[in-house]
């Protein structure tokens, strides 16, 4: 509850354009922190914000103490649920202060060792909290929170338990590279329902149909692109650019762009459009059967503005749509999930850094707000070079001090 | 752009203009640390007109390549000029000063350990991690580098904003220069907040700076132009091998000849920097005097950049005489008209009024430092012709005075203009040197 002034840098604007909640979780994983903590009267509040992990670890106790706080949760918790079923009141309230209080006991001691553990936990307490307090408290989300809290403490448990009160990330970069995993195939999959909307368009011959969709369908594609990469073949096949590969093997979604786009005709492309549902399948398939390590959350944030900084910033990528900032802006969208997965480890480890990260991304989003236009931006035609090394510049500034999140991986 | 005038002082013909040898700075830094005086050459260094801080021990023939970062003024002025120049403004992209003034603060420690010959950390790198350290200077010598910082116009003011509280110190001669007859400036070769000059005998060593630097900046500064310039060094037969100024530590580029470098037409450039090129010439015509305004500036001077084509082609069909006749010189000698030697004093009347030193000379009694790189660029797409020129740069006390009059007699009736076009222009105060410690543009920037 050290982070209050933080705010969210995963844009809500970009969460409801693309309709998906996935988005919005994790923004909801930054907002947690924001939410009311009234009990900084417990005996052992919040140390100052910028003690080190090192500090912190030094003068915490043992692993024992954690697994003791958590108990003490997990039977408040309960009381929680017993008042909500009562119909909340005064001892709802009651039961959220203690959660608070306990918590705020031990909260110092977790945030350095299980970072990912510790951001779960601020995830469903500050709400839990906020709605206990509210005038009318909303007894559903509530009954949620409250048993998300408890799931979340049993993590932390098990990770005090396992990890013995090592200060190591080991396990903490699994979680995340777990978190980072089950978003992207949230993404994957929501890949596979637009790419068969935006090819419906196709197979039924609206042009002007399956103009409107490609864009809403490259978002999600753009947004995990340095994961798609690693499946041989599957990439080419549905992101090649013409020239990429023989043309004879062409083909993907720029095949359909060029015709879309040049030709305003979808003649012969029913296959093309078919083999594309097909590659999009097999992708969110391989992507759901594989693991992702940690090792590649980190280079996977750093590729993607990479992405963003040579492909799209010069108009290659989407060359007869000229949708290039679209990709551009979900490549941002991408690297920042990807950032998001590891931030509270990067956090604990080296504040400095993450703070620098969070505003070079928030920096990079307003550099980009001038091409918004309507639910996505302006063609890349209409750019002009001040235009392009602006944003170049801004992907720059935000890449260099991401590239050194790479840290955490010792 | 040359500029001759007579020696002035009593100094043995022909010390001034002869880039010091390895032993000579090795002497001379030892005479910074010690004390001591060695020689009527060494003792009139022109490079470093107070003594430096004690420079780092190290093995003899190692300091050889070695200049001095820190000092009363900063390298990479009155240091005999390297082979190779890069050259970046930036912009800065912070809106914060403390951004800015921990920039400066990080890039003088950067570049007291690079001018060294020295990574940018002696830590190993995580293998995890991008390397701190670029790394293409790994084993080469410090190859004489030197990192030169300033300050444009916009850093103070920009559109009228006071971006960062220092428009009430912009010293009254730091403004964009004038536009001039016959500029043809592009923007994007114009202007900056900040520039980082890097000088070396390798042209990887001065990129490396650069590169380094610039990457430091990400987030605080962006790069908005970058020139890459080179000097040819002429050698006089037989000091290459062995002659009695050689050291065993000797470089290819280490020119003891005394002979002025040619320009990209064949003609010797910087003859009149010999009158300049002395301590009490610096201190008159170069460095910001100790009650000149503002105070933050003493010790500090301004650089003027100007970006210049030089249409190779059309100089080519050009005859000789008509070459010389342009710039006022002979071209193989260097002897102004109506003389016999390069270092002759120019007899303005023999001179045509039009040519490019005459024009140059004006009244004779305004000199700068002239301290330009011929550059290449490539072909000019549409043309096929070539892009070249020179990257002009000079140093003076006051520009107002010294380079602007200069330029706009240039500008308004050279015969060289037929030849050439100005592309770029910019102008920076270049700040004091500083000590182990401080930090360049301390005297601006400290407290903010």
């Amino acid at each position: 509850m050290t982070d209050s002034s933080r705010t969210p840098f995963i844009s809500r604007t970009h969460a409801r354009r693309s309709g998906r909640f996935a988005v919005m979780a994790a923004a909801l994983l930054i907002t947690a922190g924001c939410g009311t903590s009234p009990a900084s009267s417990g005996p052992s509040t919040p140390a100052a914000p910028n003690s080190t992990p090192a500090a912190n670890a030094s003068a915490a106790p043992a692993g024992a103490d954690i697994s003791r706080g958590v108990n003490e949760m997990l039977q408040q918790v309960q009381a929680f649920q017993s008042a909500l079923q009562q119909g909340g009141g005064g001892s709802l309230k009651a039961a959220a202060k203690q959660l608070n209080e306990t918590w705020a006991s031990f909260e110092d001691a977790v945030r350095p060792r299980f970072p990912v553990q510790y951001a779960d936990v601020e995830k469903f307490l500050s709400p839990l909290t906020a709605g206990a307090n509210a005038s009318v408290p909303d007894a559903k989300t509530l009954g949620q929170l409250a048993q998300q809290l408890a799931d979340a403490l049993q993590r932390l448990g098990q990770a005090a338990k396992d990890g013995g009160g090592q200060t190591s990330g080991n396990a903490a970069l699994d979680q995340a590279a777990d978190r980072y995993h089950d978003w992207t195939v949230e993404q994957v999959q929501a890949l596979q329902r637009a790419t068969k909307r935006f090819t419906d368009a196709v197979r039924q011959g609206d042009v002007a149909k399956a103009k409107a969709l490609y864009p809403q369908a490259r978002v999600y594609y753009e947004r995990i692109e340095p994961i798609a990469e690693t499946f041989g073949d599957l990439d080419p096949d549905i992101d090649a650019r013409e020239g990429d590969v023989d043309p004879t093997q062409w083909r993907g979604f720029h095949r359909i762009e060029k015709a879309l786009w040049q030709t305003g005709s979808t003649e012969g492309l029913t296959d093309v459009a078919n083999r594309l549902d097909a590659d999009v399948a097999q992708l969110a398939s391989q992507i759901q059967a594989r693991t992702i390590q940690p090792g590649e959350v980190v280079a996977g944030a750093v590729e993607l503005l990479n992405e963003a900084a040579t492909t799209k910033i010069t108009g290659e990528e989407e060359r007869y749509s000229h949708l290039d900032l679209v990709d551009l802006a979900a490549n941002i969208e991408g690297s920042k999930q990807a950032y998001e997965a590891i931030e509270p480890i990067v956090r604990a480890q080296d504040a400095g850094l993450d703070a620098t990260v969070q505003s070079r991304f928030r920096a990079l989003d307003e550099a980009l707000a001038p091409y918004r236009s309507g639910d996505g931006f302006v063609t890349y035609t209409k750019l002009k070079d001040a235009d392009t090394r602006a944003i170049s510049r801004a992907i720059q500034a935000a890449a260099e001090p991401l590239a050194q999140a790479a840290k955490i991986l010792g | 752009m040359s500029n001759p005038t007579p020696p002035t002082g009593t100094n043995p013909p022909g010390w001034w203009n002869r880039r010091l040898t390895r032993r000579e700075m090795l002497r001379t830094s030892a005479t910074g640390a010690l004390g001591l005086v060695v020689g009527a050459a060494v003792s009139r260094a022109l490079w470093h007109p107070s003594p430096p801080a004690p420079a780092p021990v190290m093995g003899a023939g190692a300091a050889l390549d070695r200049v001095p970062f820190y000092g009363d003024n900063q390298a990479g002025i009155a240091t005999p000029q390297q082979a190779h120049l890069v050259l970046a403004a930036l912009d800065v992209t912070t809106e914060r000063v403390s951004d800015l003034r921990d920039l400066l603060r990080t890039w003088t420690d950067q570049a007291a350990r690079m001018t060294q010959g020295l990574q940018l950390t002696d830590d190993a790198s995580l293998a995890a991690l991008p390397p701190q350290d670029t790394g293409e200077a790994v084993g080469l010598p410090a190859s004489r580098l030197t990192v030169t910082f300033g300050f444009g116009p916009s850093l103070f003011e920009l559109h009228g904003t006071d971006r960062f509280g220092l428009a009430s110190k912009r010293p009254k001669a730091l403004t964009d220069i004038p536009s001039m007859p016959r500029d043809a400036l592009d923007p994007m070769w114009c202007g900056g907040d900040l520039v980082v000059q890097a000088c070396a005998d390798d042209a990887q060593v001065a990129f490396h700076a650069v590169r380094n630097l610039v990457r430091t900046a990400a987030g605080v500064a962006a790069i908005r132009w970058l020139q890459r310039g080179f000097l040819g060094m002429p050698q006089v037969p037989g000091t290459m091998s062995g002659g009695g100024q050689r050291t065993a530590a000797g470089g290819a580029s280490d020119s003891t000849s005394g002979q002025t470098p040619r320009n990209l037409f064949g003609f010797k450039d910087g003859t009149a920097n010999r009158a300049v090129l002395t301590e009490a010439g610096l201190r008159q015509h170069v460095w910001v005097g100790p009650n000149d305004a503002p105070a933050w500036m003493r010790g500090g001077t301004y650089l003027a950049i100007r970006q210049i084509r030089m249409h190779l082609e059309v100089w080519d069909r050009t005859s000789l005489t008509e070459q010389e006749r342009t710039f006022g010189r002979h071209k193989a000698s260097g002897a102004p008209f109506g003389r016999q030697d390069e270092f002759d004093p120019v007899d303005p009347a023999k001179l045509p009024p039009d040519s490019h030193v005459r024009l140059a000379r004006g009244d004779g009694s305004v000199q700068i430092l002239r301290r330009g790189y011929s550059y290449i660029g490539g072909l000019d797409p549409k043309t096929g012709l070539y892009d070249a020129g020179l990257c002009f740069l000079s140093f003076q006390r006051d520009p107002e005075r010294q380079f602007i009059p200069l330029l706009r007699r240039l500008q308004e009736g050279d015969l060289l203009n037929e030849y050439t076009t100005h592309f770029g222009s910019a102008l920076f105060a270049i700040p004091p040197g500083t000590r182990p410690g401080g930090f360049i543009g301390d005297t601006l920037l400290f407290g903010l």
